[in-house]
């Protein structure tokens, strides 16, 4: 069975892990976990907030389909990121891409679930065993 | 003439990759693609996470090049264009690939340790320790370097304004994206958009003006006389404000300042780099007048007046583009960590490395073509604000081409570079505060506010801004650098030994390294010793030249003490049969 995957598009919370010029040194300083702790500290708020309504939701797909699905995290900020937007016209996060091509944007799970099957996916049951559609 | 150096810089590279690299890469590491390489066994979806090589080569390209393959080879042409693009190709050929592939291959190998961490292992425990004031010497430099090089391109009046307004514009971008969370399409069109209209306004008459005004008048005024040449104000107080973009970037939350800043400057390097190289091609310069070489002394580099030898002084101011050690902390801690298959670290280690020193080569050609000759060059150098301002105005020329006015070109290409320092400089304050906080915070509980840390690194900076030579700061700062070039090359050495597989071809590159900034730093620190007992020279430049002079001599001891340490590992790892190594 063909891997389906969903890219999901949405702002994410780094730090200054993103920065390749940085964590070189912090990691040889032996001093990154308290830069990180600081950096992801000082995020807003409501960003932590939808970052974990995100963790959730991609942590629920990942359990519900396993393998099936390969799901892949971008930050519109990267060049890949930005690509993205502007060919897939995104102006809401997050979005999920299904396999390149179907598009959802917004926190409903079931229309995400909906894409990921009509990606090829099926659901699995609690013992690990795929179920029919 | 221009288009055929980077055509040949090519080609050397592509033979150097396909030939060499890919030579040692089957004869002697052998890379298997089946092996399990750290990112698979250990992923933890953080630090060792599995990456495709072209996110990777991505990565590691971004992570090596910044200032470096500009500001060396602007600076290193003084002994003409021959021995700047010989040592970028014969050194990235010989040197800087075997370094940055390797040291990811080592690491990887090694379950993903550092330097740090492959130092202890490798050759002792101190070797860690002395890795690590290698590194704080680095920092402190690149600070005095960069801030250097900005406050210059600052105090140019068609500069000033429109980089304040491309950093309001980077704040702006941080709040529409992560307060009003506004789409990232619109956030980037608006934000990097007044970015360029307000570098543009400041190009204008009216917003000169105001700068001048603060400048004390078209050209400024002297503060005070250095042993270098006179200290403007314009320049002075704009490396105060330099200093304190980097405070703001150290002290604000990441997402309010620093990333936001970092991510519309993304867009202008971006469009500055693209522009440049296609000029340089639509216009196809010659090197002119140019000298291939000037001769083996040339007057200034070091300190102004003083008679700079093209050995070894050339091999530290070129770093970045022929070998870098830097590099090797970005190989073994960041890339060898994520690499899916151990197949994939030639074209990323090695790939990005050859990639850098074709950008290197294109600085060289900027340098030596934008200017109508030598003499233009010089002048720009020397009196027109440094190796910052030729690199801007050679960009400005070939903006030009493509129909982009010469003011707003200057302007461009001086936001552009003083983006990319001021990128690492906040990032460096932060790092310094956070270490300083670590170490000296149980000593010194001050060291514990945030503010008391940043202020530390801001005074140490100035210091060395004010009362240092920029370009003695630079030679210091790439002998620091490409002593963690000769440690890796060392380690590597010992790492074949060990393992019982062929060396010479790291062991050679690594002797050579090692001798030359051994030299580079005692001939810097033995004219910056003699310069701070100038008849009649202040107290204030004095302890200039005497930090210069002790950073210099501290290294070499430091790195005296590492041969001794390395000498004996690799005795030990001689003595080992191969049967009893494992890889």
């Amino acid at each position: 069975m063909a891997t389906v995957e969903v890219e999901v598009i949405a702002p994410l919370i780094s730090g200054v892990r993103h920065c390749r010029h940085c964590q070189p040194f912090l990691e040889d300083a032996g001093i990154s976990a308290p830069v990180q702790r600081e950096e992801l500290g000082s995020y807003p708020e409501e960003m932590w907030q939808d970052y974990t309504r995100l963790s959730n939701l991609v942590r629920s797909l990942a359990g519900r389909y396993g393998d099936q699905v390969r799901i892949v995290l971008i930050d519109p900020h990267t060049p890949m990121g930005f690509v993205k937007c502007v060919r897939h016209w995104i102006r809401q996060y997050p979005t999920f891409i299904v396999n390149g091509r179907a598009k959802y944007a917004g926190w409903d799970e079931r229309s995400v679930d909906t894409l990921v099957r009509a990606g090829g996916a099926l659901e699995k049951a609690e013992g690990g065993a795929v179920l029919g559609r | 003439m221009g288009s055929v150096a980077i055509i040949v810089a090519i080609v050397a590279v592509w033979a150097g990759y396909k030939f060499y690299a890919g030579g040692i890469d089957r004869s002697v590491l052998k890379a298997d693609p089946n092996r399990a390489t750290p990112a698979k066994m250990y992923n933890d979806g953080v630090d060792f996470m599995p990456a495709s090589s072209s996110v990777l080569f991505g990565y590691q390209f971004k992570s090596i090049a910044a200032l470096g393959p500009i500001v060396g080879p602007v600076v290193a042409v003084q002994w003409g264009w021959l021995p700047a693009i010989l040592w970028l190709l014969l050194g990235v050929f010989f040197i800087g690939w075997v370094q940055d592939y390797t040291s990811a291959v080592m690491a990887m190998r090694n379950d993903g340790l550092t330097m740090g961490g492959l130092s202890y292992k490798l050759i002792s425990p101190r070797a860690r320790t002395i890795l690590l004031s290698f590194l704080y010497f680095y920092l402190l430099l690149i600070m005095g370097a960069f801030g250097a090089i900005s406050a210059g391109l600052f105090a140019n009046p068609k500069v000033a304004f429109g980089f304040i307004i491309l950093t309001l514009a980077g704040v702006l971008s941080g709040q529409m994206t992560y307060k009003w969370r506004k789409d990232l399409m619109v956030t980037t069109v608006v934000c990097v958009g007044i970015a360029v209209v307000g570098i543009w306004l400041g190009t204008l008459g009216p917003f000169q003006a105001i700068v001048d005004a603060i400048n004390g008048g078209k050209d400024s005024f002297i503060l005070f006389a250095t042993p270098y040449g006179p200290m403007k104000w314009s320049v002075f107080f704009w490396g105060i404000v330099v200093l304190s973009f980097c405070y703001l970037g150290s002290v604000l939350p990441i997402w309010r300042f620093a990333q936001p800043v970092n991510y519309i400057a993304f867009w202008l390097v971006l469009f500055g780099i693209l522009g440049g190289i296609i000029g340089v091609f639509i216009r196809m310069p010659s090197f002119g007048d140019f000298p291939a070489f000037t001769g083996f002394y040339v007057k200034g580099i070091i300190a102004p007046g003083v008679d700079t030898p093209l050995w070894p002084i050339l091999f530290v101011t070129i770093a970045c583009g022929a070998i870098s050690g830097w590099h090797s902390l970005v190989s073994t801690s960041g890339t060898a960590r994520q690499l899916e298959k151990e197949t994939d670290a030639l074209p990323v280690g090695a790939g990005a490395m050859f990639t850098e020193a074709v950008m290197a080569v294109l600085a060289v050609v900027f340098a030596v073509t934008a200017f109508g000759g030598y003499k233009g060059y010089m002048e720009v150098l020397t009196k027109g604000g440094g190796p910052a301002v030729v690199f801007a105005r050679g960009m400005a020329e070939y903006l030009n081409v493509l129909g982009i006015g010469k003011d707003f070109g200057l302007a461009f290409g001086s936001a552009f570079l003083v983006i990319m320092a001021l990128t690492v400089m906040q990032l460096v304050l932060r790092f310094m505060r956070v270490a300083s906080a670590e170490l000296l915070g149980e000593a010194i509980p001050a060291f514990r506010n945030v503010h008391f840390g940043t202020t530390v690194g801001v005074l140490l900076t100035l210091l060395l801004m004010w009362t240092g030579f920029w370009s003695r700061i630079w030679i210091l700062f790439g002998g620091s650098n490409q002593l963690f070039a000769s440690l890796a090359l060392v380690l590597i050495t010992i790492w074949l030994a060990t393992t019982g597989k062929s060396y010479q071809w790291a062991l050679w590159p690594a002797v050579f390294m090692y001798v030359s900034t051994v030299a580079a730093l005692i001939v810097t620190a033995y004219v910056s010793f003699q310069a701070a007992f100038a008849p009649g020279l202040k107290a204030a430049f004095m302890f200039g030249n005497l930090i210069a002079a002790g950073i210099g001599f501290a290294l070499v001891i430091l790195s005296l003490v590492l041969a001794w340490d390395a000498l004996q590992a690799f005795g030990r790892a001689r003595s080992l049969k191969p049967a009893t190594a494992k890889a």
